[in-house]
């Protein structure tokens, strides 16, 4: 598991690779909420490959800081089978969605 | 007709959270050309759900987990039998709430659901003192009643 951030414009992309599980998700966390400031936050899962309920508490926990804050959260990029876990899950239907990273920064 | 059964892989693992990488290794050793790679994540990650549970909620420090894997011509099984309290995850966890905001939604509850919905076939039992769940995937071709045998 490894996250960059990159600094685009207005906004703050972190690309999350690998695994995000219960063996790393309260690191995962706290490293996101360092990043988490006055600024439109895109979370880029293209090169997530696994999730599980742990890794959902995060991208809600995150969510939930950024409505609070008033700010712009758009989760990017997921993979088919990774997609189908934010579908059962109820969370498309809350969440802001894009396709890619590309068109998560249009939508900014 | 009864589906040949081949017991794939059979060992116990200390009930630590560490049960969970050593569970999936031998489940994604044992569906390589089994399974669509898509299958083998949901039940991956459906034992880790269930071994987060047993390990955390279940009072079985200093126990094992056994774990049975299995394959038919028509599906990839695995079994885990723990010394935890009785508890049947398919019928006593609480359902979560999908519809609500993100300011409302309740933060967990998730994992016993997503195991529901994304494994072909799940049941349980309790029997000799101990929890045995089963999990079965349904190879690509075979179709399922949703209720395993």
């Amino acid at each position: 598991m490894s996250i960059t951030f990159e600094a685009h414009g207005p906004a703050v992309v972190a690309d999350v690779q690998g695994r995000l599980d219960s063996t790393n998700a309260a690191a995962v966390e706290a490293e996101l909420f360092k990043q988490l400031g006055s600024s439109a936050f895109v979370l880029d899962f293209t090169r997530l490959d696994y999730i599980s309920s742990a890794g959902l508490r995060v991208v809600l926990v995150v969510a939930k800081r950024l409505k609070q804050s008033g700010n712009k959260f758009i989760l990017a990029g997921l993979q088919p089978h990774i997609k189908d876990v934010f579908e059962i899950s109820g969370f498309l239907g809350i969440l802001d969605v894009a396709d890619s990273r590309a068109d998560a920064l249009t939508r900014l | 007709m009864v589906p040949d059964t081949e017991v794939v892989s059979r060992f116990k693992v200390p009930a630590t959270l560490d049960a969970i990488g050593a569970i999936q290794a031998a489940v994604e050793e044992a569906a390589e050309g089994v399974l669509a790679p898509a299958a083998v994540f949901k039940l991956t990650m459906s034992i880790e759900e269930l071994v987060t549970n047993i390990v955390t909620y279940g009072k079985a420090e200093g126990t094992d987990i056994g774990v049975v894997i299995t394959a038919t011509t028509a599906s990839l099984s695995v079994e885990l039998d723990d010394a935890g309290v009785a508890f049947d995850p398919f019928h006593q966890a609480p359902e979560p709430r999908l519809n609500e905001s993100v300011e409302d939604r309740a933060i967990g509850g998730l994992g016993v659901f997503l195991v529901r919905e994304m494994v072909d076939e799940v049941a349980y039992h309790r029997s000799a003192e101990r929890n045995h769940i089963r999990l079965v995937m349904l190879r690509p071709t075979a179709k399922s009643d949703g209720t395993a045998p």
